[in-house]
């Protein structure tokens, strides 16, 4: 192609993905960027994290599908790196390759029963909701009347909402057909969310924290333990944490009657603190979550037995890791200096980059990536400067091994045939789309 | 609700909001920062960011700042769009001390 000099793959076509890609093709008009993706359906978390009845925060989507049909952008979907093609191919193609493959490996709690059917982690269960491919077998399980959620992030209110939004609320989101159909049968009708930190420590946005106070015919509870109606917030807590400490408060006194009451007839959401899980029991299936309590709870050191059918921890997620490349204990990431990866031995790998959630850990929100692909792309920009490279196949090469393998490979024509697809029976059903869930029903519609 | 771009932004211009913003609707004039609410998807991740703690849910607008929602709506539209991270403007070190965030 005229005038190209670059070539670079970034593989993960997630939001780091393309704030990266972006900030590359920004960069240097000489570059251009071949796009991979694991699956046959592009946007990562902003279409299998993001809650399905928050179609505002979609919206991004706009901003990937510009990009992604940006002239010096090529999508590759349904390559799997290293499944389909290794990462030394990518490697030895390519001037550079980032990688932005995120962190979808859910951590464990490490505690007895937690492999006990009913127990999932939220990332599986998210992935469901959501109609990722990788979970369209799954089945929860929700013919418990309580859940528990573990976790105090944004995520496990997610859950906690889904669970017990009504009826005409979950139509009209984009959630999975399989996930719309098992949700209307739920038996589930009280979800307690439950962590370790206190009222004014959470990670939870009070903003999403309100939306309970939205849910007809859900009723709050406000477990807080001694004290919380008089306490202020300390000192050291960010905005954010005093905010939703602030949320509790107010709800508070208002829940503290209703909690002392028979069981609401409609649903409850039960917010506890100072609680961390010690064993999940049951016979054939979880039946109970056992926590033992903080000494500054002021609740029983004995501990705290919460019935449940189902349980989901939602205490984060790591990087699936790479083979041949480090991983930073603490953080799950993938192992690299300011995005430069490092080997096994802590040393630069070249020409290999990170981006995301793998560079920094599962944290931050779908904006963050903007700033940090902006970072590594400097980085990828800077490392190519200095290196008087060869000419490269690149993206030429990728093509070829697949047609040669009669891979069947996910475009950016391709995948715009998938949208329109899912947005034409979400129309036909009234609903914002309906997702296609399956890798051959994907491949299907972007053979159009 | 959009989030909402207030006084406190104005002679300062830290613009470390825009590097975060995943849909680029901060727009700029001389002074200060707008947020085109059409495009604005509600994520907060902007508020975190800014130095003068001037961007707001405009469903928690103090009351005395009631009229941003309007200026900013009226402003963005008109206004080219600031996506990348600038220097501050001259004295905003000094405005940030005054209001005491320092």
């Amino acid at each position: 192609m005229d005038g190209i000099t670059t070539e670079c793959a970034v593989v993960g076509a997630g939001p780091a993905g393309f704030y990266c890609a972006e900030a590359l093709l920004q960069a240097h008009e000489g570059l251009r960027v071949t796009l991979v993706e694991r699956l046959p359906a592009v946007f990562g978390l902003a279409r299998y994290g993001v809650a399905p009845d928050h179609l505002k925060l979609k919206q991004v989507c706009s901003v990937f599908d510009r990009i992604a049909r940006h002239p010096r952008l090529a999508l590759a979907g349904n390559v799997d790196v290293p499944g389909t093609v290794p990462l030394s191919f990518l490697r030895e193609q390519f001037h550079a390759v980032v990688l932005a493959t995120g962190a979808p490996q859910a951590r464990s709690l490490g505690i007895e029963g937690e492999g006990l059917p009913g127990s999932h982690s939220a990332a599986r269960f998210v992935a469901w909701y959501n109609g990722h491919p990788d979970a369209a077998d799954f089945a929860p399980g929700l013919g418990c009347e309580s859940a528990v959620v573990v976790g105090q992030g944004n995520v496990a209110l997610d859950i906690a909402r889904v669970l017990l939004l009504p009826p005409e609320r979950r139509h009209a989101s984009d959630m999975a057909t399989h996930a719309l159909q098992a949700l209307a049968g739920s038996s589930v009708r009280t979800v307690h969310v439950v962590g370790r930190r206190g009222p004014w420590a959470t990670r939870f946005s009070v903003k999403e924290l309100r939306e309970f106070e939205q849910l007809e015919d859900v009723s709050l509870h406000i477990h807080a333990g001694v004290g919380l109606a008089g306490q202020s917030a300390p000192p050291d807590a960010d905005d954010a944490a005093r905010q939703a400490g602030e949320f509790f408060r107010r709800n508070a006194a208002a829940s503290t009657l209703v909690a002392c009451n028979p069981p609401h007839a409609g649903r409850n959401v039960h917010f506890h603190f100072g609680l961390s899980p010690t064993r999940l029991a049951g016979r054939l299936a979880v039946e109970s979550a056992h926590f033992s309590a903080a000494a500054d709870s002021g609740l029983p050191q004995s501990g705290v037995c919460l019935p449940c059918g189902l349980f989901i921890r939602s205490i984060g997620t790591v990087s699936a890791g790479m083979h041949g490349l480090g991983q930073d204990p603490a953080s799950g990431a993938i192992a690299n200096h300011e995005g430069q990866v490092l080997d096994a031995d802590n040393q630069p790998v070249d020409g290999l980059f990170v981006t995301g959630w793998a560079r920094r850990g599962a944290t931050g929100v779908i904006g963050s990536n903007r700033d940090d692909g902006s970072e590594v792309a400097a980085k990828v920009l800077a490392w190519l400067g200095q290196c008087r490279s060869e000419r490269r196949h690149g993206r030429a090469a990728l093509q070829a091994l697949l047609a040669m393998r009669s891979h069947a490979m996910l475009d950016q024509p391709g995948w715009a045939r998938v949208d329109a697809a899912e947005r034409a029976a979400g129309a036909a059903a009234g609903r914002p789309r309906v997702k296609l869930v399956r890798v051959q029903e994907l491949l299907a519609a972007a053979a159009g | 609700m959009p989030f909402v771009v207030t006084e406190n932004c104005d002679a300062c211009r830290y613009t470390e909001c825009v590097q975060v913003c995943p849909v680029a609707c901060f727009h700029a004039d001389d002074t200060m920062l707008y947020i085109d609410p059409d495009l604005c998807i509600d994520c907060g991740a902007c508020v975190p960011r800014c130095p003068v703690k001037a961007i707001y849910d405009a469903a928690d607008l103090p009351d005395a700042l009631a009229d941003w929602t309007a200026i900013n709506a009226e402003r963005a539209p008109a206004l080219p769009v600031i996506s990348k991270r600038q220097e501050p403007l001259p004295g905003a070190a000094q405005k940030r001390a005054a209001l005491g965030l320092a």
